[in-house]
């Protein structure tokens, strides 16, 4: 079934529910030989780049199939490789997962999918393309034993017609999965139950988060979560275009960017668990909450709009644009934490920031700082009998609440401005707190100390 | 340009602090420069940045940590260790007993440079002449320069050695009680005077027109003076002071620990997002 090109250029998101839907149709193919169709202009490009790079080199490595323009590129992948996948610009990517280095972009476009199954124990490097088996040959692909202690990291797309995959837990359970390729949905099949999925992908990411059985929370740690989360990868890995897509996945290094381009439209919250050298969006808006647990090496934001939930971020916040830096900014922000735009921000960096902190633009930022509870400390002028520089004040602090022991503080003035501290003693609910600061002998001083939360 | 003063970068910024607008930076962005915008940049995290060292002496062992980032630790031998008791806010002190000692490395105070020495202390004893701290310690031709102990009837007692004569000044108070926690402090101005003060207030002085003491060569003690005074009693927060407070700011200290209206505790309200 040809493909509609434009639909690859639009950036609305009918369009991209619309191409999804052409990809389910467009798995039927029949299971002879695919049908190629000549590599259009752009992939011809795609494929001379790829040439130079040398991905194309070795049949035994790598191959490539087009369908008009849709670009599929299967790798050989071992843990440790790097994968240069950046030739592919434009397109649609149907995802894949990537549990290590891929420099010069995830996907930066193209149609590719790819589907690789590590083992945890470190040594991986078996390389699956079960949607390729699933796609062509029922038959060749009746299920596939990970072992016991297996990471399955399963990348399919809506291309299956139908397929048994026997896959085992932590604890050697078996778990079967079914996958039909049904009129307009999909089933999954557990052990436990089943879940029925429809190919929308604004309705089958939480419907399928919805029904995850409550007594197998570890399978989806330990699978992955198989199918679903193959959604995820594919509309992580976008450059282009719409993207809508929900939990992201995106668990280790991803140079050269994520989101390269277009808008992002994320259902639920995200977490960027490792590093993503490069940037995370590149451009384009972005309606999301991100959790970047680790670091996002060239920026988070490159530009455009977003919402951000942020630990530690290398490189730069964001870099144009505006945001909404609801929570948890926290951590390392190396390479600016506002480059432009306009930031409404109820955090602040605790930590390194070197780059600069707003390099244009206007930011708001109101005092909470990310924590629960903001208590007040004022030593009256009359205390003094002079102005006093540097003074080492400490405190005794009850705490609103009883806070875990890992907990952080924050001392402000009244102004915002952060008063190095030194936590003596704290027991959970109390809290001796040392802090340097000038005192004032004319009018009182005062201080905030803010608890909970831990940002 | 909205100001932003939240932003607050704590540690080191390379590359430039501030790309737009005004940028108050309060210590050196290597590689960098200040283009504009509005951040505020502090650096280095250090809430006791402009002391020589601060040792609360809460550890039960034999290493005593200093809180600034000088890492002037304290340490002990088993034999000789203190023994942690209950101190000032029934936190931790160090009970010095016998011949308990610690031994401080080199400090960073230069001989031209006043300093004032502060801390809490409970004598648990009489008619004994102990010290607390000792900066210099008398062996293989080191020199001792200073000293802060007290005397056979108790008088707070600074001792400190100027000038090329190296002429001993020394500086008293009345006797204290033992038994009784007290917060004292010696301090020293060049060409001014050695102070001894009792809970933030001045209670002795000697006038020292020498501009330079003694240079130290080597480290320094708490509970001992070279290989004898050694303290009977408690020792907690011993701070050294790069400057010579005066009781302003003695009193200040003094007050932050003992008066619980010095600093008060408010209100504390759920942090508001704007």
């Amino acid at each position: 079934m040809p493909f509609d090109d434009n639909i690859f250029w639009n950036s609305n998101e009918q369009n991209a529910k619309k191409l999804l839907q052409q990809g389910r149709k467009w798995g039927k193919k029949p299971e002879a030989q695919p049908d190629f169709a000549p590599l259009s202009d752009k992939l011809q490009e795609v494929a001379a780049k790829l040439a130079e790079q040398g991905i194309w080199t070795d049949p035994q490595v790598s191959e490539i199939e087009a369908y008009q323009n849709f670009v599929r590129v299967w790798d050989a992948v071992e843990r440790g490789d790097n994968i240069t996948l950046s030739a592919l610009s434009g397109g649609y990517g149907y995802g894949d997962s990537y549990d290590e280095t891929a420099e010069g972009g995830v996907l930066v476009g193209g149609g590719s999918r790819r589907s690789i199954i590590y083992t945890e124990d470190g040594t991986c490097g078996e390389v699956e393309y079960l949607d390729d088996d699933c796609y062509y040959t029922d038959s060749d692909f009746d299920s596939h034993t990970v072992g016991s202690t297996g990471q399955v990291h399963i990348t399919a797309t809506a291309f299956f017609r139908e397929c048994t995959l026997n896959l085992y837990d932590s604890d050697s359970t078996s778990i079967t999965y079914y996958w039909t390729d049904g009129t307009d949905y999909v089933e999954l099949y557990f052990s436990e139950g089943l879940i029925r999925c429809s190919y929308s992908v604004d309705g089958f990411i939480p419907y399928i988060a919805e029904h995850v059985p409550d007594d197998k929370p570890d399978m989806f740690n330990k699978l992955d979560f198989g199918f679903s989360f193959t959604w995820y990868d594919i509309n992580v890995i976008w450059d282009g275009g719409n993207c809508v897509f929900g939990t992201l996945p995106c668990q280790k290094v991803a140079t050269g960017g994520l989101l390269a381009g277009g808008s992002a439209v994320v259902l639920s919250g995200d977490v960027f668990h490792e590093v993503a050298d490069g940037g995370v969006f590149a451009g384009g808006e972005c309606s999301h909450t991100i959790i970047a647990w680790e670091s996002a090496t060239g920026g988070l934001l490159a530009a455009g709009e977003a919402d951000l939930e942020v630990v530690q971020m290398v490189g730069g916040l964001v870099a144009g644009g505006s945001a909404t830096v609801s929570t948890r900014l926290s951590g390392m922000s190396l390479g600016g934490m506002l480059a432009g735009g306009e930031c409404s921000n109820t955090k602040i960096v605790l930590e390194t920031a070197a780059g600069g902190v707003v390099a244009g633009g206007a930011a708001t930022l109101p005092n909470s700082a990310g924590y629960l509870y903001r208590t007040t400390l004022t030593i009256a002028a009359e205390q003094l009998t002079a102005d006093l520089h540097s003074f080492y004040v400490g405190k005794v602090v009850a705490l609103p609440v009883e806070l875990p022991l890992d907990s952080t503080f924050l001392v402000t003035d009244i102004h915002g401005n952060i008063k190095d501290h030194e936590i003596r003693n704290f027991d959970g609910s109390t809290v001796w707190i040392f802090f340097r600061a000038d005192l004032s002998a004319s009018i009182d001083n005062e201080f905030f100390v803010f608890s909970g939360g831990n940002p | 340009m909205t100001f932003c003063p939240c932003n607050t970068i704590d540690e080191l910024a390379s590359g430039g602090a501030s790309l737009g607008g005004s940028a108050d930076v309060s210590t050196y962005v290597p590689a960098g420069v200040v283009l504009g915008g509005s951040a505020i940049v502090e650096v280095r995290p250090d809430p006791w940045d402009g002391m020589v060292f601060v040792l609360p002496l809460d550890e039960d062992g034999t290493t005593f940590l200093d809180r600034t980032k000088n890492h002037l630790d304290g340490t002990s031998d088993t034999a000789t260790s203190p023994t942690i008791d209950a101190g000032v806010f029934c936190l931790p002190s160090q009970y010095f007993d016998e011949r308990d000692f610690i031994t401080l490395p080199q400090d960073t105070l230069r001989a031209t440079q006043g300093f004032t020495v502060s801390m809490w202390l409970k004598l648990d004893s009489e008619f004994q002449e102990r010290t607390f701290y000792s900066r210099g310690i008398e062996v293989d031709g080191h020199p001792m320069t200073f000293s802060f102990g007290h005397s056979f009837l108790n008088h707070l007692w600074a001792k400190i050695v100027l000038g090329e004569e190296e002429t001993v000044y020394d500086a008293f108070s009345e006797p204290i009680p033992s038994g009784k926690w007290f917060h004292v402090a010696a301090s020293w101005s060049p060409s001014e005077k050695l102070r001894v003060f009792l809970n933030g207030i001045l209670v002795g002085s000697v006038e020292t027109p020498e501009t330079s003491m003694l240079a130290t060569t080597n480290g320094s003690q708490l509970g001992r003076r070279n290989q004898s005074q050694s303290l009977t009693g408690n020792l907690q927060e011993v701070r050294l002071h790069p400057v010579a407070r005066g009781s302003d700011w003695l009193a200040a200290e003094y007050s932050n620990f003992c008066h619980a209206d010095f600093c008060v505790q408010g209100e504390t309200i759920e942090a508001v997002s704007e």
